[in-house]
């Protein structure tokens, strides 16, 4: 069995590729660079920090004007659009102007097109609209109220899961994306859990004994105060999360797991029951770490 | 004699009593201190890299030393602090540049290969080793499987090295700074360099 590990920093973190198969170096080596091609194209796609790209588009597009959509985003949109309904809008990428009133995303290029305000810093969050006011029809994007979106909270996951397909039968793979990983071959493997215990005076980072995969991906998302901010946004409110537990989600996706571990943060302590029913109607298991 | 075997078996008893707080301060600081562990992950091999970003090319090693006009100049152009004032190198005959690299992190300790063509542009980057500080291990954790009627404790598996692990994601900002600190050292030293 010849085996092959890779690591790129991609979608802002690092991202690893390890095969293993009875196939030539070359062979191996071709297989990877497809799947980081792969990861990249979604990465150039969707990345909120590139002005380039077909997000930036879509953030400094005009109301009621439509945008074209990509397969990658027509299929990301329609698992975004699922999550957004089964959990009563509180999974909504469209929490970015409060990510950027955080200093948590940058702010450059957003001025012009999207808000006539006097500056980012000073928005008004409540002036945008909420993933419900956008629409989805014949690959089209509308915008129906001034919105903008961040997809940092599920597009690793989407994207190793676009890896991950690339590979052949009979090729053992697993793709980490900075802790939003997938295995092809996940039974019998372990993966440990890393949570920081904020608790304390210095943020000690602990992680667990190593646990047994139960499902293909696994995702982690935590939204305590580190380096002096949370990550993670109530959409209903449009405040910053402080939480001191880690939440890790197996899934049969990886783009499921990532998108859950959102809703677990969100959900765990105001509407256990509806968390637990959301992620029993996606097959994945919730674990927390405090 | 008796003196001295009453010396002998005080050293003794002493050295005993040693031994037995050494170990039971060894295992309580496992127990209630544990020592912080770093985890590391190599992935590919000098060869290996060399062969991925500049394949069918002849490699010269060179060591690059930078003077520390010149170290001073990259750190002001490109913004990041050039630690190290040698580099380790490689030309090929095509004129293209392959660097091996460390990136110190807040968080991660890092080995990179960067490839840089005979224009200035980046080739390709890999990761070569990558080891970060993760802290102790919980071995007794507040944690929990949720629903599935699972518990977290029968998940435990002491006795197996970790190959992943999940976290809240961490930036690779550092080597994005290296990547720029790379490409100002071509542009004043290495392009001079051939």
């Amino acid at each position: 069995m010849n085996e092959l590990n890779r690591c790129k920093p991609l979608l802002g973190t690092y991202v690893e590729v390890s095969l293993a198969a009875d196939l030539s170096d070359f062979e191996l080596v071709s297989l990877s660079i497809r799947m980081f091609e792969r990861i990249s194209t979604i990465q150039r796609q969707m990345s909120f920090h590139d002005s380039q790209s077909k997000l930036s588009q879509i953030n400094r597009q005009a109301i009621n004007s439509p945008v074209g959509l990509s397969q990658d985003y027509i299929e990301l949109f329609s698992i975004i659009s699922d999550l957004n309904s089964d959990s009563d809008g509180y999974f909504d990428p469209s929490i970015a102007p409060n990510l950027m009133q955080a200093k948590v995303l940058p702010c450059n290029g957003y001025n012009d097109a999207v808000y006539q305000g006097s500056g980012p810093l000073e928005m008004n969050t409540n002036e945008f609209g909420c993933w419900q006011d956008l629409t989805l029809a014949n690959d089209q994007l509308i915008k129906r109220k001034p919105l903008m979106i961040d997809l940092g909270g599920i597009a690793k996951g989407y994207a190793v899961d676009k890896a991950i397909e690339l590979v052949p039968e009979g090729i053992e793979a697993c793709v980490n994306a900075g802790g939003d990983l997938r295995f092809t071959h996940w039974l019998n493997q372990i993966v440990g859990v890393k949570h920081i215990q904020v608790e304390r005076e210095s943020c000690d980072t602990v992680t667990t004994s190593p646990i047994d995969m139960l499902a293909p991906a696994i995702a982690t998302t935590s939204a305590y105060y580190y380096d002096g901010t949370s990550h993670i946004v109530n959409p209903k409110d449009g405040a910053l999360q402080n939480d001191a537990r880690t939440y890790s989600v197996f899934a049969p996706s990886c783009v499921l797991a990532d998108g859950l571990t959102k809703l677990a943060c969100l959900l765990y302590t105001v509407s256990n029951d509806k968390l637990k029913d959301i992620l029993a109607s996606y097959g994945a298991i919730l674990i927390v770490t405090d | 004699m008796k003196t001295k075997n009453n010396n002998q078996t005080n050293t003794s008893r002493r050295l005993a009593i040693k031994r037995i707080f050494a170990g039971s301060a060894a295992i309580t600081a496992g127990q209630f201190f544990p020592m912080s562990q770093s985890w590391g992950k190599t992935f590919l091999s000098l060869e290996q890299a060399q062969a991925i970003l500049l394949p069918e090319e002849n490699l010269y090693a060179r060591t690059i030393d930078l003077s520390d006009t010149q170290r001073k100049q990259i750190a002001k152009e490109s913004k990041v602090r050039v630690r190290s004032n040698s580099l380790r190198a490689w030309v090929s005959d095509k004129g293209n540049w392959f660097i091996l690299d460390q990136i110190l992190g807040k968080h991660e300790n890092i080995d990179m290969a960067v490839a840089i063509n005979q224009n200035g542009g980046v080739i390709g980057l890999e990761v070569l080793t990558y080891r970060e500080s993760y802290g102790h291990e919980i071995r007794h954790p507040k944690w929990r499987a949720q629903f599935h009627g699972r518990t977290a404790s029968e998940r435990l598996k002491l006795d197996r090295d970790i190959k992943n692990i999940s976290g809240a994601t961490l930036s690779c900002a550092h080597v994005t700074d290296g990547v720029n600190r790379l490409l100002k050292t071509w542009e004043l030293v290495l392009s001079q360099a051939t």
